[in-house]
């Protein structure tokens, strides 16, 4: 998409463009992509829908156990889409978008097979056990890949570990942490330790420098710190946690990060949005009354000068780097 | 002026279509500032809302006091939105207008209004979202009034139908965004509020909107409309945005392409009866990519993958025809990559010609 789209629509706002040239307007502006542009979007599209839909219609059928199809059946199946998969993989161009679908495609497929193994055999492992296998067995497949999006469910994978594990066990923190909040702060050190991975890596592997992939890394560790935040607001300690100081040394280095060395407006709004939940909740519960209708309209006005500033300073901030 | 606005307005003024001096241009802000001034407007709206309700407590007690109350507010929203361009007061009129809202949604309900309350009370967002001056307010009216409407229905005894039936205003703003140029500002907080809403009614069971049927508990039934009813609105609605696609690019409807097109549709929208939300999402996908709306594809996407990822858990069917259904859409699209891989040297000279 090289379409001049957000520029069209300021000149349309601004009264710039007539109804009488529109069409032809439109057409300089390049919105209606090309023949070409359509059968990429459409081949990558159906590529992409067509090996989802056939994963997820294996997971299904995996779990729906139907019992008049015998073990040694649901085997071959499992399997042999994996073979299938794997297959596809080495005849397409590595680097291809085909490639990066088979790879995706198997890694499902051996989720599926192990969930058939412990369906059939009943092996008594935690939940957590298969999460964590599921992501150690498609390690090899993510480092070969050398793709993000193979390397996100690897993290997702992990992360439903770790809240499986936590269920069962006490996790590794709860030396150091109350009980209470050891999930949050596991859930948090992983985000940050995957966050500050990526963000050092990008720089010297291509394929790392996609901006959702570091978009949704900062988002979940900005996520599990606002959290923790607001939970230490709720309990009425946040002078004795330690949720303050990591909260504002998080968002400082993203500000570091994405105003003074990059500008990423995503991640400032983030920024800003965290840093107006925690205000309105920290004068919410610890300076205003909450049955003051006063206090209401306070938290009313503060809210909205916040929401108002923070958008005139990313505005600020957005034309400087389009400058 | 940044340099892309530069750019496109000097490729328009060599071709004479727009005047010799440029102006100063604001640029519009990314969905994402968007969203955190959404999230502002509707926690102050909140707050504004107990404010009101603490000061005016014995007074609020009255529904039809309430019902009174809820106009000033309407009003003040309205003169402060007609100010010309500030954020700060556009977002303190979207709060006073939801605290408004609440307050008459609550008045309609006391003076027991039942069944017409969600009708009325959808009427009222429709007419809000017409004359309300912002970007905002209008996706939040249209998407209060769709889901105020789909009540109605369900109430009567027509459940699912809206969801089918917004995919035609969906598809009609989004292909058409740019034909009123003078009420931009107006279309295209319509035309997102309309897919919004389409895409929260199609995922219902996502978004747990399955409450609605416990407020319409009433059920009147006067009208019982048959399944394949439903299944037919939701077929013609699919067929309507393909044709609609087609005809942007003015390719005849008679020749072989678009009747692949077609046929492409009809097949997917059969498959997809039972999962509507795939369907929905891809026709949101299609709209985004032929108007090159990056948020519009985002917002297909990320349906597209929460709508799979909780297919799963929808009663109404079991894991086996579910399991049918997606490897149905599999087949179909793995073969039509196939077939496009095939042919597409035809269909470059048929879109060419």
């Amino acid at each position: 998409m090289e379409s001049c789209r957000d520029e069209l629509i300021s000149l349309i706002e601004h009264s710039d463009i007539t109804a009488e040239n529109i069409d032809e307007v439109v057409i300089l502006a390049k919105i209606k992509p090309t023949t070409n542009a359509w059968l990429v979007f459409i081949n990558n599209l159906f590529l992409w829908l067509g090996c989802i839909a056939l994963s997820l219609s294996v997971i299904f059928f995996i779990a729906f156990n139907w019992t008049k199809m015998g073990r040694f059946a649901k085997f071959t199946l499992v399997e042999f889409a994996l073979i299938l998969a794997i297959v596809a993989y080495l005849k397409v161009k590595l680097t291809s978008v085909a490639s990066s679908a088979a790879l995706i495609f198997a890694t499902f497929m051996l989720g599926a097979l192990m969930a058939l193994f412990g369906q059939t055999y009943q092996t008594g492992a935690d939940p957590w056990q298969l999460f964590f296998n599921w992501a150690l067995l498609m390690t090899p497949w993510a480092i070969i890949g050398r793709f993000a999006s193979i390397w996100i469910i690897w993290l997702v994978l992990i992360n439903l570990s770790i809240a499986l594990y936590c269920d069962v066990y006490l996790n590794p923190l709860s030396l150091i942490f109350a009980s209470k909040i050891n999930l949050a702060w596991t859930f948090f050190s992983f985000h940050v330790l995957s966050f500050m991975t990526w963000y050092l890596l990008s720089p010297s592997i291509v394929w790392m420098q996609k901006q959702w992939a570091i978009r949704i890394l900062a988002l979940s560790a900005g996520i599990s710190i606002t959290h923790l935040m607001l939970s230490a607001i709720f309990d009425h300690g946040i002078t004795n946690s330690l949720a303050l100081p990591v909260w504002v040394m998080f968002f400082a280095t993203i500000y570091w990060l994405y105003r003074k060395r990059s500008i990423d407006l995503f991640m400032l709004a983030g920024a800003c949005l965290s840093g107006m939940l925690v205000t309105i909740l920290f004068l919410g519960t610890s300076v205003l009354e909450p049955d003051d209708p006063g206090s209401l309209l306070v938290l009313a006005m503060v809210v909205i000068g916040l929401g108002v500033a923070s958008a005139f300073w990313l505005k600020k901030v957005q034309l400087e780097s389009q400058l | 002026m940044t340099t892309a606005i530069n750019h496109l307005w000097q490729t328009l003024k060599k071709a004479d279509l727009v005047a010799d001096v440029p102006a100063q241009y604001v640029i519009n802000s990314p969905w994402y500032v968007k969203t955190l001034l959404a999230v502002s407007g509707w926690l102050g709206g909140f707050f504004l809302l107990g404010f009101v309700f603490l000061l005016c407590l014995s007074f609020i007690e009255e529904p039809s006091a309430a019902l009174f109350l809820s106009m000033p507010l309407f009003a003040s929203a309205y003169f402060i939105l007609a100010i010309p361009k500030n954020e700060f007061y556009e977002h303190l009129a979207l709060a006073l207008s939801l605290a408004g809202q609440a307050l008459l949604l609550w008045s309609l309900i006391e003076l027991q209004f039942t069944p017409l309350v969600w009708l009325m009370f959808g009427i009222i967002q429709m007419v809000l979202a017409y004359f309300m001056a912002s970007f905002l307010h209008r996706v939040f009216s249209i998407v209060f009034a769709a889901l105020a409407f789909e009540v109605t229905l369900s109430t009567f005894g027509l459940p699912y139908i809206l969801s089918s039936l917004l995919i035609f205003p969906s598809t009609w703003f989004c292909l058409h965004e740019f034909s009123f140029v003078s009420q931009y500002k107006r279309t295209s907080g319509l035309m997102y509020g309309f897919v919004i809403a389409m895409l929260l009614l199609n995922g219902n069971h996502l978004f747990g909107l399955e409450l609605m049927n416990f407020i319409s508990s009433t059920s009147m039934d006067s009208v019982m409309l048959p399944g394949w009813a439903a299944d037919l609105i939701f077929i013609s609605a699919s067929l309507y945005a393909a044709k609609q696609l087609i005809s942007v690019y003015d390719i005849k409807l008679k020749s072989a392409l678009s009747l692949t097109v077609l046929l492409f549709s009809l097949i997917l929208a059969i498959a997809t009866l039972k999962a509507p939300g795939i369907m929905v999402g891809l026709i949101v996908m299609f709209l985004g990519f032929a108007q090159s709306n990056r948020v519009m594809l985002g917002l297909g996407v990320l349906s597209l993958l929460l709508y799979s990822a909780t297919y799963y858990y929808m009663l109404e069917e079991t894991l086996l025809f579910k399991s049918v259904v997606l490897f149905a859409i599999a087949v179909f699209m793995l073969i039509g990559r196939l077939l496009l891989a095939r042919f597409s040297p035809l269909l470059r000279e048929e879109l060419n010609a």
